[in-house]
């Protein structure tokens, strides 16, 4: 199976690298609520996509998952 | 008199290059020696104190390890020996000849000396020659020791030349080479071979004993990069009123992790008053930073002036083969005591921009500042107090004044600082500022330029003062992804993890960009570089960490101070070897597969020269016509819709610049070849070219 964001060989849906970033935004979710008080997973999602300090990767996992959210929610 | 002619033969002294050959005869003959061509070796011949010397040069290595085959494809390799280097280096052409004109030399010798420069490279370098060349004499042979290349340590280097006082650092020199080039081809082969084996065309894949870990270092510090989501973070700061001075002062926490934290504080000192609860006044002293050894000047270099630490270490070499400076290939930070410092600092008082700091410190005590890394073979670096006999070059000028700042620094006496702390609290809170100034320059007059030290004042304050809180602020800030590597931090991390050595790490990385693994000045690894890590994590992991190599780097210690033997570790080499291939062979077709692919993704940014401004998703690409063979820039998004496309100009290559253009966002290259690149904007619509030819 290919990774569905870069086509590289996919170890679960992603590759290798696209998995860790998936990984690390999810542990690091936990961190932004307990920043702000709360926070919507979308939200953070969002932030997490337009904020200069995040790694390619990251942007990339951050914007599929949020595309997912959208599918979801989409009639 | 021709020596030559003389029954009982002449002195052969065997250096590794011209300039050093030259230098030497000057210093033994005191001017007279006689310069000579033969067979495209400069040779010198003179006379000194009735002994008749003939001085020439190997030119770098004349031998390099090879296997037998002609055939690439053939690996696993192990029955490796020592070929003149004509046989198996293609830019080593003329090696053949310098062998057969030092051999013709060696025949009229009756004593020889080694006088390459000292280190694994040099000592090999003259083992080899006098082994192969001269018949055999490399256990008779005299070695001469010098750091520097000046009159005096020449004259005493010959005086106390000994028999055999290289040889462990020739075993360990000519060990390294065997070690590496079973290690590089076998992997480099395997590499290759698997990846052809996946359909395209052949492309040399190289994996080297230290190349690996270095690449993963790269990789390794991408990922952290790529994948990194910061976290959020507040800062707090307090302006307070001082005298109608504002005051600014950090809170006492660098950073609070909570915004509810960050606003209670701010919401708690908004409007209060501070009282100053302490001052703290203490003056340090800073001393000078140690000699340069050669890593540390390459850092400095690059930080000082951009300079990769190949280009310093090039550099380096230079100066040193003026006679200007000591040998740069050095490990060590201490400046012994037999080194005649109050003479060098003589020779450099003769050198206006340098008169009136050595004037200074000639007039105290000696006593230099050292480090605490050593190398048994050479001191620091250091200047001769030689004067340079030709115009410097600009940046042979910038290394030889940062070298010889950096050694009249550690002969002065330490900076002293004033530095001051307060504390001002505000309720429950404490806030701090801090600053400091330079009572007392000390080494910086002479080292300043390149490590000064900031001044940062901090206005008057007493314990019981009391100030107005103007504002109590915080500021949402994130925390910053890692930097990528560049040269000189790269070579840092290499020395840290003490994988390759002092004369080798340099090359190593540069290497690492020829090969097309890592690309930029912010060094960030290829698709090439990426999956090539990733094969090896996969299925041969010892490859690319550092243990296995770092214990190959201790085991070649051991050969050099006669604690180990050569023959054991190159047999434990090939055992190794024989094991990681064992896991890569049992898999060649995936790792064929991944290489493959990565070569061709690799192939194809290549021709990635930017986005496309005319639908915004696709990417320009240079792509050459299937009918005409001309080549054009078109849009990866052509099957989608998007019609963009440019001519382009069909001679020279053509190199994306790295941003696009300023008038019209099309990508910007640069055209190779012939006279200066010749930039050009893509878009033959572009407005800019539109004025010029209005202007016309």
């Amino acid at each position: 199976m290919k990774c569905e964001l870069c086509g590289r060989e996919a170890v679960t849906d992603l590759c290798l690298y696209h998995q860790s970033a998936k990984e690390n935004i999810e542990t690091t979710y936990g961190l932004w609520v307990r920043a702000y008080g709360s926070m919507e997973w979308k939200t953070y999602l969002d932030r997490v996509i337009i904020n200069a300090q995040t790694g390619q990767w990251a942007k990339e996992v951050a914007g599929l998952l949020e595309g997912r959210i959208h599918d979801k929610k989409s009639p | 008199m021709n020596p030559e002619s003389r029954p009982d033969g002449y002195t052969l002294v065997v250096c590794e290059k011209p300039d050093a050959a030259r230098r030497v005869s000057e210093a033994l003959s005191g001017g007279g020696a006689e310069a000579s061509v033969a067979d495209g070796v400069t040779v010198f011949r003179f006379n000194a104190d009735g002994e008749d010397f003939v001085v020439c040069s190997a030119q770098g290595h004349v031998y390099a390890v090879s296997d037998p085959f002609e055939e690439r494809t053939v690996y696993p390799i192990f029955d490796v020996e020592w070929y003149p280097s004509d046989m198996v280096e293609k830019e080593n052409a003329n090696a053949g000849r310098r062998i057969a004109a030092i051999r013709k030399l060696s025949e009229g010798a009756r004593r020889f000396v080694n006088a390459c420069d000292f280190d694994f490279e040099g000592e090999t370098i003259g083992f080899n020659v006098l082994r192969y060349a001269c018949a055999g004499r490399e256990d008779q042979a005299l070695r001469a020791k010098f750091s520097t290349l000046t009159k005096e340590e020449l004259v005493e280097a010959f005086r106390s030349a000994k028999p055999n006082a290289g040889q462990g650092l020739a075993r360990a020199g000519r060990a390294r080479h065997l070690v590496d080039f079973i290690w590089g081809v076998n992997l480099s082969r395997f590499l290759s071979q698997s990846a052809l084996g996946s359909g395209h065309r052949y492309r040399t894949v190289s994996m080297g004993r230290v190349q690996g870990p270095t690449l993963n270092f790269v990789v390794e510090k991408e990922r952290e990069i790529q994948r990194f989501v910061p976290t959020p973070f507040w800062k707090v700061t307090g302006l307070f009123k001082k005298d109608g001075e504002t005051v600014v002062a950090a809170y006492s926490k660098d950073r609070l992790d909570r915004r509810a934290d960050a606003a209670r504080v701010t919401s708690d000192c908004s409007g209060g008053e501070g009282k100053v609860v302490s001052v703290r006044r203490s003056v340090v002293q800073v001393p000078p930073y140690p000699p340069f050894n050669i890593g540390d000047l390459q850092k400095e270099a690059y930080s000082a002036f951009g300079f990769s630490p190949s280009r310093t270490l090039q550099i380096a070499e230079r100066l040193y083969l003026g006679a200007l400076i000591s040998y740069p290939r050095t490990g060590s930070q201490k400046l012994p005591r037999s080194l005649n410092y109050r003479g060098i600092l003589q020779g450099l008082a003769g050198l206006s921009e340098y008169s009136k700091g050595v004037a200074e410190l000639l007039r105290g005590e000696l006593r230099p500042v050292e480090g605490i890394k050593t190398d048994p073979a050479h001191p620091a670096i250091h200047p001769t107090g030689e004067r340079p006999r030709r115009p410097l070059d600009a940046s042979e000028s910038k290394v030889y004044d940062i070298v010889v700042r950096r050694f009249l620094s550690v002969f002065a006496p330490p900076a002293k600082r004033e530095m001051v702390t307060v504390a001002i609290r505000v309720g429950e809170h404490e806030f701090r500022l801090g600053g400091g100034r330079t009572v007392f320059p000390g080494w910086t007059t002479l080292y300043g330029r390149y490590r000064g030290l900031k001044d940062a004042d901090v206005p008057q304050m007493n314990e019981g003062d009391r100030l107005k809180v103007v504002e109590a602020r915080n500021e949402e800030q994130f925390e910053s992804r890692p930097s990528r590597y560049n040269q000189s931090s790269l070579l840092e991390k290499m020395e840290r993890e003490r994988i390759g050595t002092k004369a080798t790490r340099a090359e190593v990385i540069s290497t690492l960009v020829a090969r097309g693994y890592v690309a930029g000045a912010g060094l960030a690894p290829t698709e090439l570089g990426l999956s090539v890590v990733e094969t090896m994590k996969r299925f041969a992991p010892s490859i690319i960490t550092v243990e296995l190599t770092r214990e190959i780097e201790e085991r070649l210690e051991g050969v050099e101070n006669g604690s180990g033997e050569d023959r054991d570790l190159v047999r434990e080499t090939v055992r190794s070897m024989t094991k990681q291939l064992a896991g890569l062979s049992t898999n060649e077709e995936s790792v064929g597969r991944e290489i493959d692919a990565a070569l061709m993704a690799t192939v194809a940014a290549s021709y990635v020269l930017g986005d496309c401004p005319v639908c915004k998703t696709g990417k320009l690409r240079l792509i050459r016509s299937k009918k005409t063979g001309k080549r054009f820039v078109g849009c990866s998004n052509y099957s989608s819709g998007c019609r963009a496309s440019a001519p382009l100009p069909q001679r020279g290559a053509i190199k994306a610049a790295a941003k696009p253009c300023q008038h019209c966002s099309w990508p910007v290259v640069y055209v190779l070849g012939g006279g200066h690149p010749w930039r050009l904007c893509v878009n033959p619509a572009c407005p800019s070219k539109g004025v010029k030819r209005n202007e016309v």
